[in-house]
């Protein structure tokens, strides 16, 4: 398996590019695997020293029984395919029922809301979701595709911020985001360690939001050369390569870096090749 | 790229890439200096870029190579399949080259084939698209020719003639006669000029390899007399073939119109009917043709851009957790 960054000023286009690289073998990087690579990396790899796009996606929905909860699908959501994104972005009108909410989330519509609840894609893909309790305790086997559904109130009451690593360990959007308890501890441990800091910052909408109007965002996960300035908002160098952790609130119309991971035959692979100069 | 890039100086401005990355007195202030103050890997990674519109591919190799790296011309091509196993990637398939081939007039009223390898007339994206907008009438000023080269400007031509290009880069150009008897220290960026007529008089087709030795379009697309015998003793040893193709234009274009054209390395996998004898209804855009140069401007491309990076830092082969 080898990994290949793909960066485009525009999130269609990345995502295009990156599910090119995958092919029906690879995968998207989603926000737990790019952390388990973080945990698993020298801090000096690049993994540690930019800002990625994540392939997963955090959604706000009703349910039939009228609750608000938030559903976060790692490895291909409801904006799975470019194409959902495009479609996003056609509809640049506030009171559009299929373009951005005026906070840039991304508008879904109720069959896909309703659909995604139950782990349903509209393309007939379908994968499991696990209710938050029950993830928490711990799925054995993960598939690389599976969602996690979380009550709207608990993920709203959630650290929205900088926190000490103590917090994070059991706040609810960090426990799904990186893929379950153990894998959050991990990714926070070698976080903290990198410069022995205290606080690490993890931003979710869900205070600003209308939670009646369903919709989705993608996560990023920040980064900077030399992981600097990570405890806390510097006021006149903060902006999208300020290692701010883990953001929810982003706008779904954005550039993108995604890490695309696809089996290759690296013994007939011409990179290391001398082209004679 | 600099123009006067010679394989001595690259080697030394790796040695200061590396250099750099441990020493920077700007990365020292950084806080993680500790982190990056391993000793780089260094090391040139090519890369393979598709796109299915040329100006798109040529701008990410070009983004790719960087400052610091290059996008591979023929010579460059055929030296990295001269030194790959068959089964590397470099023989499987076909590639766009950095190279281009103009006739144009000189100042005197000869006819002459300026080829120009490393990046010419059209080492830009924007120069492909320039003549991919102007008016598709074929009797436009800037646009492509009714057999689908692109035209260039008369100063254009004379400038290319000089070794001036449109970026303002210089390059050496050297006669046919002086570049067959050999070069030293070729430059990774220059240009030959070779007597239309002589250009034009070679076979257009399938030909045996003692011939395409001494082939003067060959000589010239491959680098010189001595890597051109090396990249056709390769290709046929790998499957004992007789033939090669070799391919141009110039029995069918009105050479008072200065024009251009981009140069593409033949290939598919396994290098099947290289010899162009078993050319059924299997004969396309992935045939084992040898070296062409009279394909269309306006197509699509596989350049192999090269470019220095610090394998140390890479995340290609990190554990993503499967």
């Amino acid at each position: 398996m080898e990994a290949e960054i793909i960066f485009e000023p525009h999130v269609p286009t990345a995502l295009r590019r990156a599910l090119d690289y995958a092919g029906d073998d690879g995968f998207v990087a989603s926000m737990p695997q790019l952390l388990q690579a973080r945990a698993n990396a020298d801090y000096d790899n690049i993994i540690w020293n930019t800002w990625f796009t994540s392939y997963t996606e955090e959604s706000v929905v009703t349910t039939p029984q009228g609750n608000h909860v938030v559903v976060v699908v790692h490895g291909g959501g409801i904006f799975a395919n470019p194409a959902r994104f495009e479609k996003v972005y056609a509809h640049v009108e506030r009171a559009s029922p299929e373009g951005l909410t005026g906070q840039l989330a991304g508008k879904i519509s109720q069959i896909e809301a309703h659909n995604v609840l139950d782990g349903k894609l509209l393309d007939g893909t379908e994968f499991p979701v696990f209710p938050f309790d029950e993830f928490k305790r711990g799925i054995a086997h993960l598939p690389v595709r599976y969602g996690v559904t979380l009550d709207f109130e608990l993920a709203k009451h959630g650290t929205r911020d900088y926190d000490s690593f103590e917090i994070l360990k059991d706040d609810p959007n960090m426990i799904v985001r990186a893929g379950g308890v153990e894998a959050n501890t991990a990714y926070l441990d070698k976080f903290r360690d990198r410069h022995n800091t205290k606080l690490m910052g993890t931003f979710h909408p869900y205070k600003t939001i209308d939670p009646d109007q369903p919709q989705t965002r993608i996560p990023f996960l920040a980064g900077n050369l030399g992981g600097t300035g990570t405890e806390e908002e510097d006021s006149d160098l903060y902006g999208y390569d300020s290692d701010y952790g883990i953001g929810g609130y982003a706008c779904i119309h954005n550039m993108a870096r995604y890490v695309a991971v696809a089996p290759h035959d690296v013994s007939t692979s011409l990179r290391s090749l001398d082209f004679g100069i | 790229m600099s123009a006067t890039l010679t394989r001595r100086r690259m080697v030394k401005a790796l040695a200061s890439v590396g250099v750099g990355v441990v020493a920077s007195p700007l990365l020292s202030r950084l806080a993680g200096a500790d982190e990056i103050s391993k000793i780089a890997d260094i090391r040139l990674q090519a890369t393979i870029i598709f796109e299915p519109h040329i100006p798109t591919a040529l701008r990410r190799a070009l983004n790719y190579a960087g400052d610091d790296g290059f996008v591979a011309s023929m010579p460059q091509l055929l030296h990295a399949r001269t030194n790959a196993s068959y089964d590397n990637i470099i023989w499987n398939t076909w590639f766009t080259a950095n190279s281009e081939e103009s006739v144009v007039t000189t100042p005197q009223g000869n006819r002459v084939v300026v080829a120009v390898h490393g990046g010419g007339i059209f080492a830009s994206p924007d120069r492909f698209e320039r003549s991919f907008h102007a008016d598709m009438n074929r009797f436009n000023a800037e646009g492509i020719t009714g057999q689908t080269a692109a035209k260039i400007s008369a100063i254009e031509a004379r400038d290319v003639l000089r070794g001036h290009l449109p970026d303002g880069t210089q390059i050496p150009i050297y006669p046919y006669a002086e570049f067959k008897r050999g070069i030293a220290d070729l430059p990774m960026r220059y240009g030959v000029v070779l007597d239309f007529e002589m250009a034009k008089s070679a076979k257009r087709g399938y030909e045996s390899f003692d011939v395409l030795k001494d082939e003067a379009n060959m000589i010239v697309r491959a680098g010189g007399v001595e890597p051109l015998a090396a990249y056709l003793d390769k290709f046929k040893n790998r499957l004992n073939t007789t033939l090669m193709g070799n391919w141009h234009p110039y029995l069918r274009i009105d050479p008072d119109q200065p024009q251009t054209r981009i140069l593409f390395l033949a290939g598919n996998k396994g290098g099947m009917d290289s010899e162009g004898i078993d050319q059924g209804p299997g004969w396309g855009y992935d045939a084992e043709y040898g070296l062409g140069g009279d394909a269309s401007m306006v197509g699509m491309a596989r350049y192999v851009a090269v470019a220095p990076r610090d394998v140390s830092t890479s995340l290609r082969n990190l554990d993503f957790g499967l």
